[in-house]
């Protein structure tokens, strides 16, 4: 199944480094400089967004904020944190907060198209699994 | 009473003046000490007494340098007949000098000294009066102690900001490199080509690991998997890991493990001891050298030694060794962290490191682990 991925990170090699792993047919990606603009996308997009991989630092919205908007407005669009900071007390919060899981940069490819597959596996529309929505 | 005060008025430097004068003088909180220009001791107060340890008939006539540890006499001795020709009368307060005293039991004390001088009859007759500064001493100390342990937490405090730093610093530019080394060995049919990729691969996740223990390292409340350890296969990793990135055709390593134990812990923390301290070995070898390593058990303890035959360390920076941020390497060779870790990880698992170090022999880092109710 085509899965259509947002990956919001502020550093540019590191969105390539993302569409060079998950660079074949199963996924479209859209991508996000910022929180902010990830909003503006999830606005614009939200049925069509299967995950979300996203960064912790980033300017405008921090990945923190972001992550607790999504989960507020777009509580059936799993979240998947990818950072640099390999923070034990972030993970936990972030996975206290619903996140379906917290990567470590850098991250190999298998690991992180295990970790997207189990992502969008658990994607739901209006809090229904999307296979029976 | 009246007639002690009748006789002190009537006969000055008669007997009960002087004993009242003796009695003046034993009330005061420090050590009062009077002696001619001969340095032999005339009057010796209460507080003498017990600071020093004689008593006031014994220390009659003793000369003053008896109270002086030897070494510092003859100083000493000009030092007072300097003052006792001189015209000087008096030293203010804050001239006082610092001294060694000597106890009669030979023991020895830290002492502030002040020395004034009168002409009586005829005679040069000079005071000195000591005062025991052995407590505000261990004070200063405790507080120099204080200010060093708080200079250590906000060094401390400094790797966390630090480590933050490095994790986004680092792991954004190696995710770059990772991905594109994975490219590289994804999307070529060149064996050659894989291998190389595979390699940077490999380094990428090397540099990666070395991040997240660092950050961990500074987290005393990350879990870990603890499991028993075997400390010879660790010894060895370290040793493939060392020789991979640090040997070269001049420095050998020799290795004579012997039977023991596992300890309980996490490999990779094991492992990363021993690197960093064969490192540490091998990057003070200049020129040519051995770095020996060896494991033992004995009563319930496992010993690792590793011995360098490098340069040595200094005597003066023996004591910061395990200091975080002490470096005496080039920026290119590390943050003076690695002593530093190593001290936290086996003090975590109740261990034991020291050093012994020669200059211009080597050092040996004795280490020791408990061995595992478990193994």
């Amino acid at each position: 199944m085509l899965h259509h991925i947002l990956v919001v990170d502020d550093d540019k090699e590191v969105r390539e480094g993302i569409l060079l792993q998950l660079g074949d047919t199963r996924y479209t990606i859209l991508e996000a400089e910022d929180g902010e603009m990830a909003i503006e996308c999830l606005n614009n997009h939200a049925l069509t967004v299967d995950a979300i991989i996203c960064d912790v630092r980033m300017p405008k919205i921090n990945g923190v904020e972001a992550v607790a908007y999504f989960r507020r407005e777009f509580p059936g669009t799993p979240v998947i944190v990818l950072t640099g900071f390999p923070d034990v007390d972030l993970a936990v919060e972030f996975m206290k907060a619903g996140v379906v899981d917290f990567l470590v940069k850098p991250v190999e490819k298998a690991k992180l198209i295990e970790t997207v597959e189990r992502a969008a596996s658990q994607r739901t529309l209006f809090g229904v699994p999307e296979k029976l929505a | 009473m009246d007639r002690e005060t009748d006789e002190l008025k009537t006969i000055p430097g008669g007997r009960a003046s002087r004993a009242l004068l003796a009695a003046v003088l034993d009330q005061v909180g420090e050590a009062i000490i009077s002696i001619g220009d001969d340095h032999r001791i005339t009057m010796f107060n209460k507080r003498a007494e017990q600071l020093f340890g004689y008593s006031a008939e014994e220390a009659v006539c003793m000369p003053i340098g008896e109270l002086i540890p030897t070494r510092f006499r003859d100083s000493h001795g000009q030092y007072v007949g300097k003052f006792l020709a001189s015209g000087e009368t008096s030293r203010r307060m804050g001239a006082r000098v610092e001294i060694v005293g000597l106890r009669r039991d030979r023991s020895e004390f830290p002492a502030e000294a002040a020395i004034s001088k009168v002409e009586f009859e005829g005679r040069i007759i000079a005071t000195v009066i000591i005062q025991d500064i052995t407590e505000r001493r261990q004070q200063m100390e405790a507080l120099r102690e204080s200010e060093a342990r708080l200079v250590q937490a906000e060094k401390v405090a400094a790797i966390g900001t630090m480590a933050c730093g490095i994790g986004h610093e680092i792991n954004n530019p190696l995710y770059a490199i990772l991905t594109r080394a994975e490219a590289i060995r994804d999307g070529t049919e060149t064996s050659q080509f894989r291998r190389h990729a595979q390699e940077i691969i490999k380094h990428s996740k090397h540099i990666a690991a070395i991040v997240k223990d660092l950050a961990g390292y500074i987290r005393p409340g990350a879990d870990h998997e603890l499991e028993v350890v075997d400390v010879n296969d660790q010894l060895r990793e370290a040793v493939t890991m060392a020789g991979h990135s640090l040997l070269s055709d001049r420095i050998e390593i020799k290795k004579n493990l012997g039977p023991v134990a596992g300890t309980l812990a996490k490999p990779e923390e094991i492992r990363q001891v021993f690197f960093n301290v064969i490192r540490n070995g091998i990057q003070a070898i200049e020129g040519k050298g051995v770095v020996e390593i060896e494991s033992w058990q004995k009563r319930g303890r496992i010993s690792v030694q590793i011995r360098d035959t490098g340069s040595g360390i200094p005597k003066d920076h023996r004591g910061k060794v395990f200091d975080p941020f002490f470096t005496t390497k080039g920026p290119d060779q590390g943050q003076g962290l690695g002593l530093y870790i190593v001290k936290q990880i086996v003090e975590k698992y109740e261990g034991t490191i020291s050093l012994e170090s020669q200059e211009g022999v080597g050092t040996v880092c004795c280490l020791q682990l408990p061995v595992s109710e478990n193994s």
